[in-house]
């Protein structure tokens, strides 16, 4: 493993002024030539890799915290809301930016979305320990499950569209099915609240499913949620995993955490391959580019970062 | 050099907000103030509503990731900073279910909202050095006076700031003093010695607030015979509580008999002593006893339950051992710190090194370090296990660094130094740095045990000497000058503490000797006063206006017993006759002790109980029970000695009444036991009354105390 400082760049995308907020969600639009970015500033498209603003949505959402663009890439899913109060969906049409509908479902804030592979769907999570399963057309509830004990602050739909995979608070992992929304399955194995999930991409409909997930218990662990096993853990030395996403071609696991590095996992290995130091104090989100050779991290005082990612080595 | 100049850029952003608002020393102190971080709320070790405070913001580091990061900032908005859950619940414009904590537009609030218009930062500007609180001791007369309390912290950066409104002030008993949170007004409603905690940020401070327990002065002839003499007795002048006069010699006999040996003066010694005319007697009764063999036993016998000595499962040899060490340092008048320093850095075979067995005393590191800040400091770490501690100065660091000191020894019948070993810091999940509490982390070559015991036995430490002299003072008088005694910290202070400190200082500059402090408590006036109260005096408990009466430890009432009744006890395998105090192990066999109750040493034996005696089992058997039935019936027993030896009533009387009681028997006691053996028929009954006799002097409270 080595640390790469000399491949970090980072760009402070607005002015100093005191009250930056945090970048709390960030992703790549479908054509991976910008970025969206959500905060409790709102949300922000910037350039790529210039990290420049380029415009702004209309969000009404007091705080942002996830952002998703649908599969077939003609929307974008934005959660969040208000704390202690209201649980906010907003359904912006891409690349218009036209709000096609608001749905407020929960009673606190909702903390993260994904889509269904079919882009019929998508599913919240929320801090109101619930997890939400939407018609992404018109934002209804198609199922509400209320199955964590504590705050829920991760989701990610299965690419069979009828399992859900959740964390949360309660330091547990749940595989849910839909629509009846029951419990398949409970991972019990972290010691600490659940930060984050996010499927193994991959094209194969014979290779088990694999979900990695990242927890305060300093350990990034990977799963195989149809089977109810966890494979392998990798501890994260020195600092907190906040969000996980991997790379296009499944091979690595990109993590942001709360020393403001971006490291990348082997998870074949369980290896840390990359540290890189992206930002300063916590970093909230990463999304790995389509190529594969770049990130960009978000977090504290509205910080951005693109880090060059560097290849797996060869065996 | 990044986040200077974000701060820098948001004091300019902000305009009005010239000065920088300080998270550690000027946010905190609004939740301390407004309960927020009480154990009852958010400061709960699971916290409340998902929301988690340190305990009364001991922990600023972690505070400010709980308010500014979890879950991504959702309780502060710094685009809109006004809309922030951490202002919006205790607010009230939210639901809160602690309730309104911080009135709208209040001092509090406004500062809040500056700080988080300011970009929520946590720059560690400053941090407090010192508290000053005035007045930090006053006298009035009346009750009901109106007391204005300030508070004003000092800052490293050579700043001072009256911080009375960020304070809080919290009397030991909300009986007796009551406090305007608002205007920091206090009124004492109880006469007395009343403390209150002044509490700002992590610093506490102790507040005597006196009236005098009575409008009349007390007489200005209190004895004085040392300088334990001049700080009671100012304290009873100032509380205006008389004293009682001092303890006829023959009570003075039987209680310094039984505090420095553990028994009961016999008929003989009795006599020599009321015989006595010399004026300085008492001080010379003293030195004898400190160089009797009984001292040692006894005083073995209180260290040993202080080192929790005890049998190991299959494994009596090492007690023993470890017993037979201690009863020589004893014997050898061994300096406390010498002995303290071979416990402390003990290794070997604890089958043929005593103080090996130290470290056979409790299971692990982390036991280690609680055991040894109880044991050598007087100091509970245990709380700053989960958090750090809400009463005191320590901290997680403190605690898991301590135990990190012990985290390489390997325990067994042989104590090893291993090569590895380390204790995991749950904060961070990494391996705690070896750290003398309070005082400094380690360097990893450095050897810890010797680093600690270094610093634990310099004559600067304040805790050590004070820790013991505390003990020693219990033991005497009957209650430490500070309670429990392995509780000692500043939110705990001590009724007397220039006395304490004067004690300490004293058994530092004479070579930590434990036979010097115990004969100056022994030669002082306080000591030697009546426990008879006189009027004004009779609820005073903590100033030493009259002795205390002390129940007698359960091994020494059996001792007691058996040396009055004529019947000893039997102790396991021990040799007839063994006394309980000098037992090594508190597993051996004794339906005595069984009855009577005794301290495991398993845990603490100062706790609450944890001396065992009293109690209702006890006081049952000691009225109609076997063990007392027993012995005072028994063929062989003291009846059956004096009726054998020839002697007369009145003498029998007066020679049970000066074994048990170390006393003459009144004229009221005489005629009434003269008058039941006068009526006897004949010598069988007269042996039944007898016995009856020697019953109700085992089963008296004047027998059962040290009074």
């Amino acid at each position: 493993m080595k640390t790469f400082t000399n491949l970090v760049f980072m760009l402070l995308t607005s002015s100093l002024y005191a009250a930056e907020a945090p970048v709390t969600a960030v992703k790549f639009v479908p054509n991976a030539e910008r970025i969206l970015v959500g905060s409790q500033s709102g949300l922000e498209v910037k350039s790529w890799p210039g990290i420049e603003s380029v415009r702004r949505l209309e969000s009404e959402l007091l705080h942002i915290h996830d952002l998703a663009f649908s599969p077939d890439g003609d929307r974008v899913a934005v959660v969040g809301g208000t704390p202690a109060e209201e649980g906010t969906l907003e359904m912006f049409a891409w690349p218009s930016g036209k709000l096609l509908f608001r749905s407020s479902t929960n009673d606190d804030l909702i903390y993260a979305v994904d889509w269904s592979a079919d882009s019929h769907q998508v599913a919240t999570a929320s801090l109101d320990w619930k997890v939400t399963v939407h018609n992404a057309d018109s934002g209804e509830t198609n199922v509400q499950i209320e199955g964590h004990s504590r705050p829920v602050t991760a989701v990610c739909f299965l690419s069979d569209g009828k399992t859900l995979v959740s964390s949360g608070i309660d330091q547990s992992v749940r595989v849910w099915e839909l629509p009846s929304g029951n419990n398949i399955r409970a991972f019990n194995n972290h010691t600490q609240p659940v930060h984050d999930v996010a499927l193994r991409p991959s094209s194969d409909p014979d290779v088990l499913p694999m979900i990695a997930s990242v927890s305060r218990d300093r350990t990034a662990r990977l799963w195989q949620p149809t089977i109810g096993r966890m494979v392998r853990f990798c501890k994260v030395s020195g600092s907190v995993p906040l969000a996980v996403d991997w790379t296009s071609s499944g091979d690595r696991i990109v993590v942001s955490c709360t020393d403001g590095q971006l490291r990348t996992i082997d998870p074949d290995t369980v290896e840390i391959l990359q540290e890189s130091p992206a930002i300063d104090g916590w970093a909230y989100c990463v999304a790995v580019h389509s190529g594969n050779q770049e990130a960009v991290v978000g977090g504290d005082r509205g910080q951005l970062a693109r880090v060059v990612l560097l290849p797996k080595p060869e065996e | 050099m990044a986040t200077c100049t974000i701060v820098m850029a948001a004091i300019v952003a902000t305009g009005g907000e010239a000065t920088p608002v300080d998270f550690d020393t000027q946010i905190i102190p609004i939740f301390t103030k407004a309960g927020c971080n009480v154990g009852s709320c958010h400061g709960a070790a699971i916290g409340r509503g998902g929301f988690k405070l340190s305990l009364y913001g001991g922990d600023p580091a972690n505070d400010y990731q709980a308010i500014v990061r979890e879950l991504e900032g959702r309780r502060i908005n710094l685009a809109r900073p006004e809309d922030s859950l951490l202002r919006a619940k205790p607010v009230g414009l939210l639901a809160h279910g602690g309730g309104i904590r911080i009135e709208s537009d209040s001092d509090a609030e406004q500062r809040l909202l500056a700080w988080l218009r300011q970009g929520a930062p946590r720059i560690r500007q400053r941090q407090v050095v010192s508290l000053d609180v005035q007045p930090r001791r006053l006298v009035i007369q009346e009750l009901g006076q109106e007391i204005p309390l300030e508070a004003t912290a000092r800052y490293d950066d050579g700043t001072e700031e009256v911080v009375t409104q960020w304070t809080v002030f919290t009397p030991n008993d909300p009986a007796a003093v009551s406090i305007d949170s608002t205007t920091a007004v206090a009124r004492i409603e109880r006469r007395g010695q009343n403390v209150v905690i002044a509490r700002f940020v992590n610093h506490v401070v102790p507040l005597q607030l006196i009236v005098p327990l009575s409008d009349q002065s007390v007489a200005s002839t209190t004895p004085s015979r040392n300088f334990i003499d001049e700080y009671v007795n100012e304290m009873l002048a100032t509380l205006r509580i008389p004293v009682s006069p001092a303890a006829d010699d023959a009570v003075f006999l039987r209680r310094l008999y039984l505090d420095l040996t553990g028994t009961l003066p016999s008929p003989e010694q009795v006599e020599e002593f009321l015989n006595n005319s010399d004026s300085h007697k008492r001080e010379h009764l003293v030195d004898t006893l400190m160089e009797t063999d009984e001292f040692v036993d006894y005083w073995t016998f209180q260290f040993a339950k202080l080192l929790r000595i005890r049998s190991q499962p299959q494994d009596t040899q090492g007690a023993l051992t470890f017993h037979n060490w201690l009863r020589d340092q004893i014997r050898n008048g061994t300096g406390y710190n010498t002995m303290a320093r071979q416990l402390v850095t003990a290794t070997g075979d604890s089958h043929e090194f005593g103080p090996a067995n130290f470290y056979r005393t409790v299971a692990g590191a982390r036991e280690q370090a609680e055991y040894v800040s109880e044991l050598f400091m007087g100091a509970r770490l245990r709380c700053a296990n989960c958090h750090n501690h809400p009463l005191d100065q320590w901290t997680q660091d403190d605690y898991h660094g301590f135990a990190a000191i012990f985290a390489n020894i390997e325990r067994g019948r042989v104590i090893k130094v291993g090569k590895r070993g380390e204790i995991t810091h749950p904060r961070t999940g990494e391996a705690a740095i070896p750290r003398i509490p309070g005082e400094r982390f380690l360097e990893a070559s450095q050897n810890g045990r010797q680093e600690f015991v270094g610093w634990l036995t310099d004559g600067s430490n304040p805790f050590f000497a004070r820790a013991i002299v505390n003990r020693l003072w219990k033991h005497l008088m009957g209650r430490g000058l500070v309670e429990p005694a392995d509780d000692m910290r500043a939110t705990n202070p001590a009724t007397h503490p220039r006395l304490l400190d004067h004690l300490a200082d004293d058994f530092v500059a004479n070579g930590f000797q434990l036979r010097h402090t115990l004969r100056l408590i022994a030669t002082s006036a306080a000591y030697g006063r009546s426990s008879r109260t006189v009027a004004a005096n009779e609820g005073d408990d903590r100033f030493y206006s009259h002795a205390l009466i002390r129940p007698l430890e359960p091994e020494v009432l059996a001792d007691a017993l058996a040396e009055v009744s004529g019947v000893s006890d039997q102790y396991g395998n021990m040799p007839e006759g063994t006394r309980a105090v000098t037992l090594f192990d508190p597993k051996i066999p004794s339906d005595a002790l069984d009855i009577l109750g005794r301290c495991s040493r398993e845990e603490s034996c100062e706790a609450p109980g944890g001396s065992g005696g009293g109690g209702l089992t006890q006081k049952l058997h000691m009225l109609n029970g076997e063990l007392i039935n027993r012995k005072t019936s028994a063929k062989a027993g003291r009846v059956t000695q004096l009726l054998e030896s020839g002697k007369n009533n009145q003498e029998i009387i007066g020679e049970l009444y000066l074994r048990s009681l170390g006393r003459h028997p009144d004229t009221r006691e005489q005629d009434f036991w003269m008058a039941q053996l006068n009526e006897v028929s004949s010598e069988s009954v007269r042996r039944e009354v007898l016995e009856d006799i020697v019953w109700a002097l085992l089963s008296c409270r004047e027998f059962a105390t040290n009074h």
